[in-house]
Order: C-alpha cells, then structure tokens, then sequence
C-alpha cells in the first residue's frame, strides 16, 4: 500500500445555508476518503447531509470550512491545468434519470458532446464508435439502436444507463452516484448495480454511493465502506457488511430494524427503541448529540452536553456515541 | 369474518386517451374480492395500472380515463349492494368518504397551503354532513381521530401544512380519511416519500388502527418487503391486468408466476441472502400497442410457443379442489418456483 | 409513477396531432400563407401598377376591382405589389429583436453575476428609448429610404422585452440537471447555452418570434401614420397614411383606398396571433388537457 494521498479526502468539511428560516448547518465536520475502486455508501434519512456531503466531493458546491483534496490538493487552490485533471477525474450521476438527459439531443449527442469537446473523437466516426464503446460498457446493446434514440423513446433503466456512460465519457477514476437507482423500476434496479459494480472491477472506477436504502446500499457497498449520516454528520463508519451485520450506533440500530422484510424470519425486533419524536429540524438542532431526544441510549448529562466524536470501536469501525465509546473502552479493560 | 365479500371487482377495464390520440389499455379485465377486515395488497411497477385501479374503486379516474368494462359492487353493513359504477352525484359523494376512502400518492405534498389542519378537517366534515356540525363536533371528532393515529390535537390541529413534517401530514391525510368511519381505506404508496424510521412507525400505526377500527384496507405498492408487512393477501400486477393472487405467505414463498418470481429475487435483502439477486431482463410493454398472447413472454425464463397463442387467465395453483385463493396467470404455474436454476441468467 | 407506460415517439407524433387538431392553428396558418403567399408571389404577376390619369378616385368597377386613388392608380394592383415590405420590415426587425433577446437574456441568465446586472442594466436603458422620438430625430438629420433600415431600427429598440422573457425562461431551464451535467462534463458556457439550453425553449422562441412579428408590424404602420417613414414605393403602409393625408376614408367610393391595407395587414396580423396561440399548446399539452 503506497503512502499516496487519496483521491478524494474531505477534510472536516462543513456546509451551511444560508435560508430565510436562517441558517441550515446541512453538514457539519465531515471527513471521509475514497479511493480509485472503493465504494463509499451515503446512508441516511432527509435531511442528514449526504447529498451535500456528496456534491462537495463532487465539486458542486464549495464547503464552507475545511477542504475539499484532490491528490491531497484542495480543490478550490488548483491552477487550471490541475483543475481540468479533477473535473475528469470525478464525475456525478444524477438521481432523475429523466432530468439529467437534455430531452432535444439525441443518446449519440449526449455521448458526443464531451468527446468531441475535448478532443477524444475528432469527426462524427471516430465520436459515433466511442458512443458505441461507452453503451456497450454500460450494457445498453445492440449499441447502433440506441444511439439515435431521444430520452423519450427510452425507459427509466435505460436512461440512466446513459447518463452512467456519459459520465464515463472522459474515463473518470471516481463517480459520485446520488441515489443512482431510487427513481428506478425495483426490478431492474440491480441490474444497474451490477453495471456499476464491473466498471469498479474491470475500469477501476471508484464510487461515492448514496441512498437511503440500506439493502441497495449492503447490496452495492459491501467490499467498500459505509457511512451512516444523522443531521449532517457521520455516526457510525466501517466496512458494508460489518456495519449492517453488527450496527453499534443505536441510530444505525434503529434504521435496521425499521426496514421491512420479507422473510418473517429474518425480521428483527421492529422496536428500534427510538422514541417517537419526529427528525429535529436543521434550524434547531438539539445541543450535545443531536439523537440524544430518540435514543434509547440517552444519559443526561454527557449525552446532551458534548456532541460525540467519531471514535474506533475496532479495526476500520467508529462510532459517535459516548454511550458505546465508554462500553467499548470498559470492554478492552482500560 | 364474513364469507360475502364487501367489495368486488369483476372484469374491470379502464382506458386513458394519450395525448397522440392513441388509446391506452390501462386496465384489462381485473377481477377482484375484498373481505372485512381484510388487507389487500396491489403490488407492481410503473405502467402495471395500480393506482389507476385504486382510482376507479372511488371513481376519481382523471379526465383522460374511462371505465369500459366490468362491474364493481360495494356490499354495506347491513348487506345492500352498491353498484360503485352506477353513482351518481349526490348518491356518489354520499358513499364516497363515509364507506370507502382514499389517501392518494403524494399527498401529504398537496396540502392547501393557506388553510389550517383543523380547517381541512372542517371542511371535509361540513362537506358530508346532513347538517352543519358545530365547532365543537368538529374538534371532538378531529381530535379523536388524530389520537388514533398518534398526533396532538393541540399541537396539530391550529398548525398549518408546512409547519409539520412528511411523516406528520401523512398521519394527519390519514386521520382525515378515517373521519367518517369508512369500511373500507384505500392508500396509494403510503409510505413512499417517508424516511425508514416515519415508514416504520407508520405502518406499526396502520396495524394498530385496523385491529382497533376494523377497516379493510387496500393499499398500493411497489415496494416488496412493506407489502409482505401489511398485507394479508397480495394481487401482484402486469400490464393491466392481476397476474398472481394469493395469501402473503403463497405469494412470497411459493410464487406460481414468473414474474412474481422476478420481482422476489430482484430485491436484495438487507441481510445478505443465499442467492445474488437478479433483474428481470427486458422492458415492460407499450399499453396502446400490446403484444399478442401473454404480455410477460418476451422478459420470461418459463416462455414456450403457446404463451405466444393467447392471454392466459387466472388459474387455481392449489390443485385440489379449484379455489382461488392462490391463482396464477399463467401456461406452466406448475413448473414455476421461486429458486429454479433456470431463472439464473 | 404515472399509470401510463409512454409511447415511443409521442412528442413528435403528438405535437403533430395537436397542431393539426387546433381548428384555430389550422385556420391562422391558412390566413398566413395565403397572405404571405400574396405578398411574396402577387408581384409577379403586377409588374407595374395600372395608373390611368383620367380615373383619379373612383370607386370600384369591373376595370379596377378596388378603385383607384387620387392619382389614379389601382387600388387592388396596390394592395397585390404592397405587402412585400410590410413583410421585409415585419420579419428582419422580428429576426433582429429575438437574436438579440435570446442571445443577451441567455447568457445573462447563465452567467448571473456582473455580466448579468450589466446586461440588465443595458437593456433597461434601451427599454426607455422611444420609438418615435428616435425616429423624428433620425429622420431629421437622415433620409430614412430604405425598408432594411426601418426593420433594423424597429428590432433595434423592439428586443427588452423579450430579453427578460428569455432570461427568464433560461435562469429556471440552468438549474436543470442535465446542464449541470454538461457543465461537469466542462462543455463550455458556449456551447452549453447555445446548444443545451437555447434549442429547450425553441418552441418558446418561435412563439415569440411571431408576436414580434406582428409588434413590429403594428410599429411599422404607427410610423407610417404618423408620417415618419419613408414614403418611396409602394406598400401597404404608405397606403394607408396617403389615404388618409388625402381623406379617402371620407367617400364611401374610395374607402378602399383606406379599408384595403387595414384588413390585409389586420388579416395577417389575425393569422400569425391564432398560429401563434396554437402553437402554444402544441408545445404545453397541459393546456389541452381533458
């Protein structure tokens, strides 16, 4: 393992709106990595900064505090050469498959248009065989009868097939993909997924994967990390599989044992111990750790008073709770 | 239970005229039975006709809709039967909301912004009360049905639509539908837009209500693993028409059609299963120009020659004895099975 | 999720269907091209305008179908050779005004920012130029003669207007996601506005260019009422301010010389307004929803 910076590092960033209900802290100390062919899962309900978080790395949007790096380069300090370099180098699908093709070009034209702009097709021919090449990637064949066709004439699964091929038009090293298959059919969601998963083995392509379905998220994440995000933070963090399997945050907890099974077997205790208080808003964010009103954890003093830290539970596993922190530290004898 | 049904479906079919001037076959002939207490599951994806289905029950098709076909006959309390089709004005606005009501997609969304919660369920009880309810009828009667589902009177009722959250104003469209006490509630994706833990605390809800109001309910899904939660039988549809109908347990240990089959193993558990799961190949087909036979044929792993012939009709899959409690449309139900080596692609 | 699966090729077949349905859109492309048609072609078959000395300001006959005037030209043979500069100045002032509109308004909207506050400002200060006083100031230093001058001036001052519209439309078609995907693609502000966002609000554009049309044509005929245009040829705006300079509207027999130009160009303004309604809802089908 070289000693390389990562690709993408957010380093304690925050975000903050600036609304007429006053300002919404929509992300708040973040820090996260990806590497060229990781997978990184975004999990979390409304409101708790994963598409925000996700648009930063993406360069959407800059942060308020902290930075954003690129090679270990902050992104906003990069002189235009470097700044092409990241713009290529890291691309973003679209959740509305629907909205982010423009509905007058063509699939050939949208395929096109970055091609011949920079420089990678230089006539129709030579434009006309990469779009193909780039469908066939994405599974969208026999390349030649979907290359004239509109948005319109294409189902759901298909556009966004497109819209994955165009991102990887300039052969990016990392996708930012906000809930990439929520506005898709359920039944051709994995398909997509699989698509998504061999350009990470055969393209080494790196994924910043977002959505609020945890069984997408085990689906696509396992073998990368998972994020779990409450209220503009990170609450729990570590490898896919582990973190579903052995949650140790009780939001996580709570969000696991809430999603519906259809194996009557295989469903948990429904009672996720959360109490019934609705998410807090943005505007009005509960001091110390802002879960501390739902959660069955909750210990007055402490846990409303001092927001935790993410700290390690184990190898590549942290969790922001004092509650589990303590229980954790007690365990290892100290 | 009683063994009449209180609502069914026969034959049923619905068209919408297309802005081309096409005509689309939303729906083609759908048989269905609701019994007290009962809840019914429609299950499918976009353009199988679901929430079209669910409209016609309360006939708020839009304007681009028509009925064509088939009967729907409500059954009363006291036995009477309605014929829903035939309803007209008053009659119509007097069964619908008091027998059966509906929570529509997105609605929590489609607030009238300007007016309290305590107006809405004012005007909705003025709109169907023989006579004008006096303020206090309306608060009594709303806060009883708020407490039903979880809500504060106090706090809900003089607050506006936006001042509540997406789960909130769900609970409170809820709350409205069951104002009148109907038999029957219809729910159009109840949970879509809501976050996990508002989703689980609102289908804990739905549970608790029907064991304490006894309504049956029929609601609208997409979404497998919440069907399987709230239903007690599943009517899995297919370009227009019900494909598979049985109890939650046949439908989703021992579906008979391949396309009920599909959409099972589609879905990933949360908890990483035996089998990887796989997507159903293909597309769904246009609704004005539909293939000739079965329509699922093309994208099915089972498909032989005479699928191609014509469009099978709901068969028994128990065997013995015939009953429709688990049906299936299709040629070889019987060689159908949710982990058959053949489906892996 | 829509009950309805969508139909391959429905926009195009669609947009057809519901022109051809709109019995008014049908109705003004008629009266359109049958005007234009007119004007375009009925000089072919006038080479001159008949004069005849001796008719000085009779009323319609078998030998003139209209009239004449008060110098005993045709009335009809007029109103045949005098629609090709209404229509010259009509389209090239509309033309000039909406590339205009589109290109500032478009690249205001994109851009936001300086280039926007700037690109406003300047409009909202070519918004307060009067048409008229501008043209009396012209008019009296230059001789206005030709129609290409009187198009370019009227587009000139006819575009802020539909600059804001422009802007508008663009500020809310930027925020779609399919421009922020061009421009992570880094396709250029260029090419994204002018081959990602402009070809959205075609139809919009085309709409707007017929009512241009017809503003500039109302502007044309105001000029000429009001004797500040050129008074070289023949059309039917010149008409229409000889007429009434020499009071033909005051005998029921040469009324013609009046009433001709006023329904040809209030026909053809007819036309291009219900063509324009049409295509309003060819391209907004929720206006002819149900």
């Amino acid at each position: 393992m070289t000693d390389e910076a990562p690709l993408i590092a957010l380093k304690n960033v925050s975000q903050v709106f600036d609304t007429k209900r006053g300002k919404v802290p929509a992300v708040r100390d973040v820090s996260l990595e990806v590497n060229a062919g990781d997978v990184l899962c975004l999990v979390g309900e409304s409101g708790c900064g994963k598409t925000t978080t996700a648009r930063m790395a993406a360069g959407l949007a800059p942060p308020s505090e902290g930075t954003v790096e690129f090679n270990g380069r902050d992104i906003t300090k990069l002189d235009s050469a470097a700044r092409k370099d990241y713009r290529k180098s890291v691309q973003f699908v679209h959740q509305d498959p629907y909205a982010s093709l423009n509905p007058i070009r063509s699939v050939y034209g949208t395929l096109a248009a970055p091609l011949r702009k920079h420089g990678l097709a230089k006539n129709k021919k030579e434009a006309w065989a990469q779009a193909a090449a780039l469908l066939e990637r994405v599974d969208l064949t026999p390349a030649d009868k979907f290359l004239p066709k509109y948005p319109h004439q294409m189902s759901g699964g298909q556009r966004q097939r497109v819209a994955v091929a165009r991102s990887l038009s300039l052969q990016p090293k990392l996708i930012v993909a906000d809930e990439a298959t929520s506005m898709l059919d359920v039944s051709i969601r994995v398909g997509v997924l699989r698509t998504l998963t061999r350009l990470r083995t055969e393209l080494n392509v790196g994924f910043v994967f977002i959505t609020h379905d945890l069984a997408i998220a085990r689906y696509f994440g396992t073998g990368g990390n998972i994020a779990v995000m409450y209220l503009g933070r990170v609450v729990e963090f570590g490898p896919t599989a582990d973190v579903i399997a052995n949650p140790q945050h009780p939001y996580t907890k709570a969000l696991l044992a809430a999603v519906p099974e259809i194996d009557p077997e295989q469903r948990l205790a429904h009672d996720s111990g959360v109490s019934k208080v609705d998410i807090p808003s943005l505007t009005d964010l509960p001091t110390g750790c802002t879960f501390h009103p739902r959660c069955p954890l909750y210990r007055p003093g402490d846990c409303d008073t001092v927001e935790p830290n993410l700290s390690f539970v184990d190898a590549g596993r942290e969790v922001a709770c004092h509650v589990v922190s303590e229980t954790v530290d007690a365990a290892r004898g100290e | 239970m009683n063994d009449k049904p209180i609502l069914s479906v026969n034959d049923l079919r619905v068209d919408y005229r297309t802005g081309a001037g096409q005509t689309a076959h939303v729906i083609r002939g759908i048989d269905l039975e609701l019994y007290e207490r009962q809840s019914l599951a429609l299950v499918g994806e976009s353009g199988c006709g679901k929430s079209t289905l669910a409209l016609s029950l309360l006939r708020l098709l839009p304007k681009l809709g028509r009925v064509t076909g088939g009967s729907v006959t409500y059954r009363g309390a006291d036995g009477t039967e309605t014929d829903v089709l035939g309803l007209n004005g008053r009659a119509l606005r007097g069964w619908r909301w008091s027998e059966v009501a509906m929570v529509f997609q997105g609605a929590m969304n489609a607030f009238n912004p300007v007016l309290k919660i305590y107006d809405q369920f004012a005007d909705t009880m003025r709109a169907h009360a023989d006579s004008k309810p006096s303020k206090k009828d309306v608060y009594d009667r709303a806060a009883a049905v708020l407490e039903s589902v979880r809500l504060d009177p106090a706090r809900v009722l003089p607050s506006y639509p936006h001042e509540l959250s997406g789960g909130m104003r769900q609970r409170v469209l809820i709350a409205l539908s069951l104002l009148l006490e109907p038999r029957i509630l219809v729910l159009d994706e109840p949970t879509t837009a809501l976050d996990l833990l508002t989703q689980r605390a609102i289908v804990d809800m739905l549970h608790e209500l029907r064991a304490e109001l006894g309504f049956a309910m029929i609601f609208v899904s997409h979404d497998l693993p919440l069907a399987s939660e709230l239903a007690d039988r599943v009517c899995t549809m297919y370009a227009g028409r019900v494909i598979e109908t049985g109890t939650v347990a046949d439908t989703f240990t021992d579906p008979r059609h391949p396309y009920t089959v599909g959409l099972i193993r589609a879905v990933p558990p949360v908890h990483a299963g035996a089998e990887e799961p796989i997507s159903i190949p293909g597309t769904p087909p246009d609704l004005a120009d539909l293939p000739a036979g079965c329509t699922f044929r093309q994208r099915c792993a089972w498909a032989v020659d005479e699928c191609a012939e014509a469009e099978p009709g709901l068969e028994s899959v128990t065997g013995r004895g015939g009953g429709m409690d688990h049906a299936a449309a299709c040629l070889r139900w019987d060689a159908v099975r949710l982990h058959d080596p053949e489906v892996s692609k | 999720m829509t009950a309805l699966t969508p139909t391959p090729g429905a926009a195009s077949r669609g947009m057809l269907y519901r022109l051809t349905r709109s019995k008014s859109g049908v109705a003004g492309f008629i009266l359109v091209a049958l005007i234009v048609g007119l004007a375009v072609l009925g000089p072919l078959f006038v080479p001159d305008v008949h004069q005849n000395v001796r008719d000085l300001s009779t009323g319609p006959s078998a030998e003139h179908w209209l009239g004449t005037d008060n110098t005993g030209r045709d009335v009809w043979d007029q109103i045949v050779v005098g629609g090709r500069t209404v229509l010259w100045v009509g389209v090239g002032a509309a033309l000039i005004t909406t590339v205009i509109a589109v290109a500032l308004g478009s690249l205001g909207a994109y851009l936001r920012g300086r280039t926007d506050a700037f690109l406003l400002q300047f409009t909202d200060i070519v918004m307060t130029i009067p048409q008229i006083v501008l043209l009396a100031v012209l008019g009296a230093f230059f001789e206005i003669e030709s129609p290409t001058a009187l198009a370019i001036i009227i587009g000139l001052l006819e575009w802020p207007i539909l600059m804001r519209s422009i802007r508008a439309q663009v500020l809310s078609l930027r925020e779609r996601e399919f421009v922020e995907a061009a421009r992570l693609l880094d396709l250029g502000t260029g090419r994204i506005v002018f081959t990602e966002i402009v070809p959205n609000m075609a139809g919009y554009i085309l709409i707007n260019f017929i009512i241009a049309v017809t503003k500039a044509i109302f502007a044309l005929v105001g000029l000429y009422i009001l004797g500040l245009a050129p008074m070289s040829g023949i059309n039917w705006g010149i008409m229409i301010r000889l007429a009434w300079k020499y009071g033909a509207i005051d005998l029921p027999d040469t009324m013609m010389y009046m009433l001709g130009p006023v329904i040809m160009i209030a026909l053809l303004q007819l036309g291009l307004v219900m063509l324009s309604r049409s295509l309003e809802e060819v391209f907004n089908p929720r206006l002819q929803e149900g």
